[in-house]
Formats: structure tokens, sequence, C-alpha cells
């Protein structure tokens, strides 16, 4: 077992430990405090006892100041948007031509199909206008509209699927909106989909409407939102490896497949030898860049990234031809294919102690011939809840030439 | 945890089942203030204390509890009747807490407070002096590795392992995916465990104050 490992605190002592201790720590508070006299006072001092927004909604006494702070502050956000977009609108041209529009909007239009299909439930019209699938990614273009309001809601990205035609289910993972038109993004479609015209159903479980005030909490409205749809993702370049197994620590690991898109890149990797109680979620413990997660919405070329990423898992990387490196953005488990009724950290890996592992990358490798070099420097797991065994790690390095043809 | 009770434990009321929150909010709608007494008496302690957790400024959480408890009561008409007030509330209290957070960062503000990570601030009158000081000394030292994560961090920490919240009430809550809350968590508790051995060995270890604040479980927060 590694130095590092030696100093890992078992999980479930640090969680029952952690239990007791914020419960000390919050008796900072006492257990006699009293907040009516002072809520009492507040509300007499706002005038808004006897009419909250539900029954009185013109009572906006108290609100009066924060408004005029806020429309001082919306206009000049407006002047300084308008002045912002004006440049910007005289630049775009020219920084695209100088950099070009890597942008998943220019993808998403560029190589994806119109799919203007719509759907409508509560009032609320969810239409579906362009699709884009490939190994790494799935992109979908929206637009929602409300009849009854001035900011339409957006879908609730915890609620958002996308099920092909076998019943499997890939998850949203992020998305944006601005005003009506909206992009998601979602988790690949299964390998076997690429290149062929496939049945899919996209469903937006419920809708998260714009809270009144920015405290107020998501405001959920109930759907399902369900558009089947015909998409046909593409293919991109699919390298079949041929790399022989390298193994340490009793842990062996073959890349088997690496699919080259436009949008991003997708490593297939079988990674055996491992105990049968090792978690699924436990495998997926490598650093990763959130930050390549980035989505824009129809008409903004300038998209906001998620930021942040995992960094204290395992390192993993991939060096194409002409020296870009690359970072997983998001890793997960194909085989064995996890269960959505149970927490992905309670499933083990099973008696083969054999999994499959996909490595997202949300950038396109810009050489795509020549030898690429995949590392891994360890690989970490660790038992379904409830043992009292920490995280293990298997010290490498593995490394791989990937020859990309 | 000691007397905390999970929003699932608690479960969820169905069609017509009416619980003495519904009450109380169909009164906030009526701009009746027992209402809004009503939900203050049974919820600020729990609320309070997650804000604490959250902020680690007990000033500062009142007054997030109190927006809290106002905002509550000002758009008692998007409460769904039937579901537990708890983790509505505490989605109001989580993006109160945001809120102050990212005000005080554009503010530039620093409460005196922070700037002393072992500050007592005051504490309660207790008989026995030697526990009373040891339990000082556990809550002194959680509140500064508390201080030592990001914000991010203890959100989901607080929601899980003070509110007793499960993965995906914490995602619904925090509107993220089911899977980031749970590398967020991951994430959370090696950022605690390696802060605390840094800090405060003792706190993660079998010893006299973890055993003194297992023993105790004044006031413990019923969720």
């Amino acid at each position: 077992m590694s130095q590092e490992n030696r100093h890992e605190t078992n999980r479930d002592h640090i969680e029952h430990r952690l239990a007791a201790l914020l419960t000390a720590a919050a008796e900072q508070v006492p257990a006699d405090i009293e907040l009516r006299p002072r809520l009492h006072a507040r509300l007499r001092a706002a005038s808004i006892a006897a009419a909250p927004a539900a029954s009185r909604p013109h009572t906006l006494r108290v609100r009066r100041p924060v408004l005029q702070q806020r429309r001082t502050l919306l206009a000049a956000i407006l002047v300084a948007t308008l002045v912002v977009f004006s440049a910007f609108a005289l630049a775009r041209p020219l920084m695209l031509s100088w950099f070009g529009d890597r942008s998943l909007k220019a993808i998403a239009l560029q190589y994806g199909t119109t799919i203007d299909r719509a759907a409508t439930v509560q009032g609320i019209t969810l239409r579906l206008r362009e699709g884009y699938a490939d190994a790494a990614r799935t992109v979908l273009t929206m637009h929602i509209s409300a009849s009854d309001a001035a900011h339409p809601p957006m879908p609730w990205l915890p609620d958002l699927r996308l099920i092909d035609a076998q019943g499997r289910v890939s998850h949203a993972f992020t998305g944006s909106q601005l005003n009506s038109d909206a992009l998601f993004e979602f988790l690949p479609l299964p390998s076997d989909t690429l290149g062929s015209l496939q049945s899919l159903t996209l469903v937006v479980g419920e809708m998260q409407r714009g809270s009144d005030g920015p405290s107020s909490g998501p405001n959920l409205i109930a759907g399902p939102w369900q558009i089947a749809f015909q998409l046909k993702p593409q293919a991109g370049h699919v390298v079949a490896l041929s790399v022989l197994p390298e193994e340490h620590a009793g842990v062996r690991m073959q890349p088997e497949r690496v699919d080259l898109t436009p949008a991003g890149v997708r490593l297939l990797v079988r990674v055996s030898g491992l105990p049968p109680d090792a978690s699924l979620f436990s495998l997926t413990h490598f650093n990763s860049r959130a930050s390549d997660i980035v989505a824009c919405p129809p008409g903004e070329h300038m998209c906001a990234s998620g930021g942040g990423g995992v960094t204290d898992g395992a390192r993993m990387q991939v060096v194409g031809p002409d020296g870009q490196t690359l970072t997983p953005a998001w890793i997960s488990v194909v085989s064995p294919p996890p269960s959505d009724d149970v927490p992905i950290a309670q499933q083990s890996i099973g008696p083969a102690g054999a999994a499959e592992l996909q490595f997202l990358f949300f950038s396109p490798l810009h050489a795509i011939r020549g030898t690429a070099h995949l590392s891994f420097d360890q690989m970490r797991f660790a038992p379904t809840g409830g043992s009292e065994s920490p995280e293990q790690i298997a010290p490498g390095p593995w490394t791989f030439d990937l020859p990309l043809g | 945890m000691d007397g905390a009770m999970t929003s699932a434990q608690q479960g969820k009321c169905v069609d017509t089942c009416s619980t003495p929150d519904d009450e109380a909010l169909r009164r906030c709608q009526a701009g009746d203030i027992a209402g809004l007494d009503a939900l203050v008496a049974r919820h600020q302690l729990a609320a309070l204390r997650i804000a604490y957790l959250l902020m680690q400024d007990r000033s500062l959480a009142e007054d997030i509890v109190q927006e809290s408890f106002l905002l509550a009561y000002r758009h008692a008409g998007q409460f769904r009747s039937g579901t537990p007030f708890a983790p509505w509330f505490h989605r109001i209290v989580l993006n109160a807490a945001r809120q102050h957070l990212r005000a005080a960062t554009r503010r530039r503000e620093t409460s005196l407070d922070l700037l002393d990570p072992r500050s007592p601030q005051r504490l309660p009158v207790v008989s026995d002096p030697l526990r009373h000081a040891e339990r000082a000394e556990v809550r002194a030292a959680v509140t500064h590795v508390l201080r030592l994560l990001t914000h991010k961090q203890r959100e989901v920490l607080v929601l899980r392992y003070y509110g007793g919240y499960k993965d995906n009430e914490i995602a619904r809550a925090l509107g993220l995916p089911a899977g980031t809350v749970r590398w967020r968590l991951h994430a959370a508790l090696r950022a605690f465990d390696r802060q605390a051995r840094s800090t405060y060995p003792w706190l993660l270890e079998d010893g006299r104050a973890p055993a003194a604040i297992l023993e105790h479980s004044e006031g413990a927060a019923d969720i």
C-alpha cells in the first residue's frame, strides 16, 4: 500500500465522525434562540405583515429601494451589454477568421440535423430545434415558450434525459439558456448507435421557472415533455486498437478504442484484475477538467465554462501526435452497465473483476495522424459502501502508444 | 446524527395529507403572521445551524435565516402542498447564504469573526467548565476546518452529514446532477480529512474530544 494510502482515512469513519462533529459545531447556535420578535419587527417595518405577494401583489413598499437599485444596475448592464455586443459584432468576423469558430453552436449547426418538433404541457411549449451527436457528446438546441410568462422556464437539468430505441438512457450533464433559446449536452449515445439513423426520445421531466426572488429556490413545473425524433450520430474517425495489456500491481489495463470527432475524443479502456467488491463509482476517480465542459446557447459564441473538476484522483492523460495534451472531462463506467436504481457507489464490479471505462475529452485532437501516447499514473478503487477498507491505490505507470492511423 | 431526521424519514405527504407546515403556509398566504410564527418555531433552529455551518458566523446566520423566513412568507404560494417544508426552506437558506457570500465578495467585506479562525464567539453558560471547554475546543476546531473548505464543499457536507439529505435531494437543492453531487461530496470529505489532519489531528481520532461530542446531544436539530 502506498504512503498516500496509509494516510487515507476510512470514509465510513470520517462520515460517522463528521455527523457528530457538525452537530457539535452547530451547537454554537443555542437551542433557545428566538427569531420571532426580530421577524415581527422587520415585518412591521416593511409593512408587509398583512400582505404577502400571493394575496396582495401590489404591496411592494419594502422592495422599492431594492427595485430602484436594481433599475440602476439593470440600466448600467444594458448600456454595457450594448457596447460589448456592438464591439463584438464588429470584431466577430475578424476573430472567427483568425481563430475559427469551435463553439458547440457552430458544431451543432455545421454537422447537426434540423429536428423542429415540439411538445406542449401546461401551456409551455418545448421545441427541439437541432441535434448533433457523436461518440463524445450529444448536443440538442431547444426553444422554450410560455404564453403567460415574461421569462420562459428552463428544463430542470437533473431530470433531463435522452432515451434510445433500446431504452438506454443518456443523462444531460450541462446546458445553458438565453431567454427562450437553450442548448443542452448529454453523455454520448452507445457506440453501436454511431453512423446510423437512431430513433430517440427527449424527456424533460420538469422545468424550472425563474424565481420571483433570487433566494426563493427552484420553482418546478411538472411535465413530462417528451419529443420523439430521429438523429444520425456522426461516426467520426474510429480507431480500433490492438494494443497489448499492461499490468502493474496486479491491475491490467488495455486501451480498446478511440473515437475522434469534431467536438472531442472518446477513449475506451478495459481494466481487469480488480477485487470483485470494488465499487463502480470508485473506478472513475481520475483527475478531470470540467472547464472543458462548455455549452453555448444559440447566438452566443462567448461561452461560460463550468470550471473546476477533480484534482485529487489518479492522473490520466493523452498526448497527441503534435504534443497536444488532453485531460478527460468526464469518466464513466460502460461495462458492467451501472443500474439507475441503485446509487453507483453501492454497485460493485462483480466476480469478473473487470470493467470498461469511458474517458471523454471535450476538446478535439488537432493531429489525428501519427501516434498518441496514453498514460495512467495509478488506478484507484474502493469497496462498495459499508466496508472498513480505505481506497486502494495500485501504482503504475501504465503507458501506451496509440497508433491513430 | 443525534436527533436529526432525514427528509426521507419525514416522508412525503400524498394527495390529501396535510401537515402542520401546510396549514401554517396557508395562513401565511392569507397574510396571517401566526402562520409564520408556527414555521419559525418549528424550523428556526435547524435552519440557523445549517446557515451557521455554511457561514461560520452566527450573526450572519441569523440574518440569512431571517431573510429566508421573510422570503418563505412572501412566496408561500410557491410551496407545493403535501411535500415536506424543510427541504424547500433549506433551499431558500442555501440561496440566501450564496447571495450573502456574493454580496460580501463584491463589497470585499470581512467579518471580524473570520479574521480569527479560533474566535470562541459567545458560548452558553454550562455547569461543567471542563466539559464546556472541551466542547468549545471541538466547536472551534470544526468551525476552523470548515472555513478552510470552499463554500461548495461546505454545502454538500452540511446537507449530507448535518441535514441528513440523500444525494438526489442535495442534487435537487443545489440544481446539480446527482453525479456531480457525489463527486463534490467525495472531494469535500477528502478535503475535510486533509485539513483536519493538518490542523487538528485529534479531531478525527478516537480520543477525548470526539468522545465528548458523541456523548453530547444538547438541542440537536430536528430537520
